[in-house]
């Protein structure tokens, strides 16, 4: 079953950390979300594949906004 | 004596011991739960509890007036202890009409509270209660105002620790019992905590919601804060009940307990010096500071899940207890959300109502912005967390670690105190910067012309950030004595076991209820 990485925070997507379709160990970066003048992670909660994005570098993104599609 | 009357009393307590009945209590267990006996038994030291109360309930008679049978009240009451130190427990019992309150004999809780505020002692309630019953009505042929007169819920929480359980879908009046607490723990996927009902809400608006989604500790413990720890299972809420109340006192006429530490107070942390990331947009783990600094193993952290922005623990320095507070800039940069800012009211007037010096380390980029921010009424929730910071008597010091910027980096102790003699007991790390803005933004808003005319305007930006950089040192700061020392960070731990040996004096000496509970 797919689950969603959430944002942390609001809001925008800074940059992307972490390829699609490969292996990554719990606690990898997905991507980094600019907050308050700080990059703030997305982790990956779990051991997982990023199936695929659901935002662009650039998006404005609110907190608890799907971020990406896990596998 | 009349072994008549001795054997009618045995029986009666075995009644009460059966609860609502082998049936029943059987199909109990099968969904994988604990009784109210069997909660109490699993909470306080083995052979300590002493019930009162077990008598009440609802007796049958024969044509005589002989005595058949007897339904116990469903609430389990008495004094236990736990370590040794005096508690009232009080557990509702589900087997018997669904732990409704108005089936409870109300007598017997009330008299639990009531009797914990009189003798000084703290209170536990293990909640599993559906609210009230219509079917009452039948039996008492008449209504009434709702209320409980003798119900001391709100002195109770200046006086004497208050601690709640949830078990079960708790509503009404239930939900208030494990709400209105110091510390609050639910059972994940078990317990659900609302005003009302799936059923309720059905026919009081239409919708249809799952009781999970309405109540269920996601809601609870992250989106409304109305609990503040979740358990995987009913033993581990009981432990983590058992574990709040280690540090706290029994009351609050007495200073906390101190516990046996074999963790070397002048420990040095070096990794300390390298916690922070020389890159100020770079984020670190907030917890590993707290736990280099703290008594190894003595955290414990009070709503992980609400307002994550900011972490608070109940830990020790020394073996002694205090309020640990954080910012982690892992969550939402560690601004000081609307969340943040309940929790952090919250978790002051507990510190304060418990003397619990408090330590506040500090990287704070402000009060959260934005639309969503200002609809959720973030302003008001920092007001009332500066107005509770201000209002606390208890001994406190602040260690700015990197940020302290605006209303909500002016917030790291009482400026006086409500009796003008609080010492706003500031340190730093060297990482540490500060002002009513940051420099960054703050130098592009204020020289915008100067940046527009220049002929490489982004390097007329950076020569003025650089230059503002160096004013905004902290040991220009320090010069001036606008914070008391700027430290090393692997000398934290030794500085703060020292500070809390004074502090701890302090609180011993005066030990008082505060005039204002826990709201």
């Amino acid at each position: 079953m797919s689950t969603l990485l959430r944002s942390p925070a609001t809001g925008t997507v800074w940059q992307f950390a972490a390829r699609l379709d490969e292996p990554l160990a719990a606690g990898t970066v997905a991507l980094y979300v600019e907050s308050m003048k700080m990059e703030i992670p997305a982790t990956l909660p779990r051991a997982g594949r990023i199936k695929a994005w659901l935002v662009r570098e650039g998006d404005a993104v609110e907190e608890g906004q799907p971020l990406a599609e896990l596998g | 004596m009349d072994d008549e009357a001795l054997r009618e009393l045995h029986r009666r307590r075995e009644a009460a011991e059966r609860m609502g009945g082998a049936e029943a209590v059987a199909a109990w267990h099968a969904q994988g739960r604990l009784t109210a006996r069997e909660r109490i038994a699993a909470f306080v030291d083995p052979g300590s509890f002493q019930e009162l109360g077990k008598l009440a309930g609802a007796g049958r008679y024969d044509a005589q007036g002989r005595y058949l049978d007897f339904t116990p009240s469903n609430s389990v009451m008495g004094r236990g202890e736990v370590d040794g130190r005096p508690l009232m427990v009080v557990a509702d019992d589900f087997t018997i009409r669904g732990g409704s309150s108005e089936a409870a004999v109300a007598e017997k809780w009330i008299y639990a509270e009531r009797m914990a505020l009189e003798f000084r002692m703290p209170l536990v309630r293990l909640v599993d209660s559906a609210g009230g019953s219509v079917k009452l009505l039948a039996r008492s042929g008449r209504t009434k105002l709702p209320g409980y007169p003798l119900w001391p819920s709100t002195a109770l929480m200046g006086a004497v620790p208050v601690l709640s359980a949830a078990f079960g879908s708790c509503a009404g009046l239930g939900a208030v019992r494990a709400i209105a607490a110091h510390f609050s723990v639910m059972v994940r996927g078990q317990a659900q905590v609302f005003a009302a009902g799936p059923p309720v809400v059905k026919q009081g608006l239409g919708l249809d919601v799952d009781k999970e989604a309405l109540g269920g500790a996601d809601l609870c413990t992250r989106v409304s804060g109305a609990i503040l720890n979740a358990a995987d299972d009913e033993r581990a809420a009981l432990a983590q009940l058992r574990r709040v109340l280690s540090y706290l006192p029994g009351h609050a006429w007495e200073a906390p307990p101190r516990a046996a530490n074999d963790d070397d107070p002048g420990r040095r942390e070096p990794a300390l010096d390298t916690a922070i990331p020389a890159n100020r947009r770079r984020v670190y783990a907030a917890r590993p500071i707290a736990e280099a600094i703290c008594d190894r193993g003595s955290l414990f952290e009070l709503a992980p899940d609400f307002g994550a922005s900011l972490r608070t623990y109940l830990a020790r320095l020394d073996g002694h207890a205090v309020g640990f507070m954080i910012n982690d800039p892992a969550q939402s940069g560690g601004a000081l959300t609307r969340a943040a800012a309940q929790k952090l009211e919250r978790f002051v007037d507990l510190c304060d109502s418990f003397h619990l010096p408090v330590v506040h380390l500090v990287d704070q980029p402000g009060v959260m912005i934005g639309p969503e921010a200002e609809r959720a009424g973030t302003l008001i929730a920092a007001a009332r967390a500066g107005a509770a910071i201000e209002q606390a008597s208890v001994p406190w010091v602040s260690v700015v670690l990197r940020r302290a910027y605006g209303v909500g980096g002016s917030m790291l102790g009482p400026w006086s105190g409500p009796h003008g003699t609080s010492l706003n007991h500031r340190f730093a790390w060297p990482s540490a910067r500060w002002g009513s803005i940051p420099i960054e933004g703050g130098v592009a808003a204020a020289h915008k012309r100067e940046i527009e005319a220049a002929g490489d305007p982004d390097a007329k930006r950076r020569e003025l950030e650089a230059y503002y950089e160096h004013l905004g040192s902290p040991f220009r700061t320090a010069e001036a004595f606008g914070v008391v020392d700027i430290i090393e960070p692997a000398e934290t731990r030794p500085l703060l076991c020292r500070w809390v040996r004074d502090a701890v004096r302090l609180t011993q000496l005066q030990p008082a209820p505060k005039r204002r509970t826990l709201r």
